[in-house]
């Protein structure tokens, strides 16, 4: 009985050593916290950003602008992975106008400069045509399809003219790189997952949701079925 | 006695349910377009808007233009309209969260009359109200700041703020066209 029981505590106790260890490591870890400035520090680890549901974005909109692409999420709109203003309006695209970028609303022109200020929102009051379906360029000229018809502006959008254009370069959804998905990413969640968190994670098992804290629980049991075995078989072998 | 007490009570609580809807609904309602950008010029200008055009905003006027309100304007660039008479300014300024949109008529270097357009916060929509606006005709621009002072409304002091904010800026900005 007593050699049976050996048997069990050795293979056991093997197996929540490793735990143990872990569990001891992560624990010295979290004491120095403040001393070992982990909360300052960062894991952008791909596969542990992913882990973490922090490494997917997914905009609203997405539009191509000629080298660029034009996102939305809820209000804000970015110019890859800048943010450059607010929309209450979804977008409907944009364009280059030389050194101006113009993100189209269904009833606005958003203006940005080439730093990605922001200028100003034209709508209606300054003559812009209402009912805005997309934008484009026609020979460097911002054209816009509306529901009352096609529009060609001038250079300062201030003049429009209905008209019909065949060849316009409209302003197409598009999909976003992954390099700017990850710059986005960053932007939204930083600069990854904190030392500190990813340490207390491992210690409380939460790194692996549901499952990991009930693991931590069955390890737990198990070392103290084992701290009885252990005393038990120490106590026979000492009568 | 004890049955008359509860139907009272009763009473009491459905008024007090009824008017908390009430207030709900209304507040919830006061969110919205009371007037379009495009009519508030029409009306402005009996019908014949002028062309607009533009003040840019960079060095100095930014400095004056963040002292006025109090924070960085968020543009680089501030539209209007004037046809020698008065002029018309369309501003954005945020209340608590979310900008009122403001239609402020200047005439002789002072305030003709100041209105909201859009309001888009879920409180302090009552500085809509003509009883409040009041305040603000005639009142011109001393030192950068109001002729007056402007009475406040319980439960709308950011609107109010943002408000008295944007009419300092009109007044200011009046100055530089005429």
């Amino acid at each position: 009985m007593v050699h049976r029981l050996r048997a069990w505590h050795r293979s056991m106790g093997a197996l929540a050593a490793l735990f143990l260890l872990m569990l001891a490591v992560t624990g010295i870890l979290l004491n120095h916290t403040l001393d070992l400035k982990l909360a300052e520090r960062h894991l952008d680890w791909p596969w542990l950003l992913e882990h973490y549901g922090v490494s997917e974005v997914e905009a609203d909109r997405v539009y191509l602008l000629e080298d660029n692409v034009i996102s939305q999420f809820d209000e804000q709109i970015f110019v890859d992975a800048q943010p450059v203003a607010k929309s209450l309006k979804p977008i409907i695209g944009g364009i280059y106008l030389g050194d101006i970028t113009v993100v189209a609303s269904d009833d606005a022109l958003i203006l940005l400069s080439s730093d990605g200020e922001f200028i100003e929102e034209m709508g209606g009051a300054m003559g812009i045509p209402s009912q805005i379906q997309n934008i484009g360029l026609f020979h460097g000229l911002p054209v816009l399809q509306t529901r009352h018809g096609m529009w060609r502006g001038d250079i300062l959008l201030e003049q429009w003219e209905n008209i019909s254009l065949q060849g316009v370069s409209w302003s197409e959804p598009t999909s976003m790189s992954r390099m700017v998905k990850e710059d986005l990413a960053r932007h939204f969640y930083g600069k990854g997952i904190s030392v500190e968190r990813f340490v207390l994670d491992m210690h409380n098992g939460h790194i692996l949701g549901p499952l990991g804290v009930w693991l931590l629980d069955f390890i737990g049991i198990l070392l103290i079925v084992l701290s009885f075995s252990g005393l038990w078989i120490w106590f026979r072998t000492k009568t | 006695m004890a049955v008359m007490n509860n139907i009272v009570l009763k009473r009491v609580a459905q008024c007090f349910l009824l008017s908390m809807l009430l207030v709900t609904a209304f507040s919830v309602s006061a969110r919205g377009v009371y007037q379009t950008n495009e009519a508030f010029l029409a009306e402005t200008f009996d019908g014949e808007v002028p062309k607009s055009k533009v003040i840019w905003i960079k060095g100095e006027l930014r400095k004056t233009i963040a002292d006025i309100l109090g924070h960085r304007y968020s543009g680089l660039r501030i539209r209007y309209w004037d046809n020698g008479q008065r002029s018309a300014w369309i501003l954005n300024e945020i209340g608590k969260e979310q900008p009122i949109t403001f239609g402020i008529v200047i005439e002789a270097d002072k305030i003709k009359h100041v209105k909201v357009l859009a309001f888009r916060e879920s409180r302090g929509w009552e500085i809509r109200h003509p009883a409040f606006t009041q305040q603000f005709k005639d009142a011109t621009l001393i030192d950068k700041s109001l002729d007056r002072h402007i009475d406040g409304v319980s439960g709308a002091t950011l609107s109010v703020w943002a408000m008295t904010a944007v009419t300092r800026l009109a007044l200011y900005l009046d100055t530089l066209i005429t």
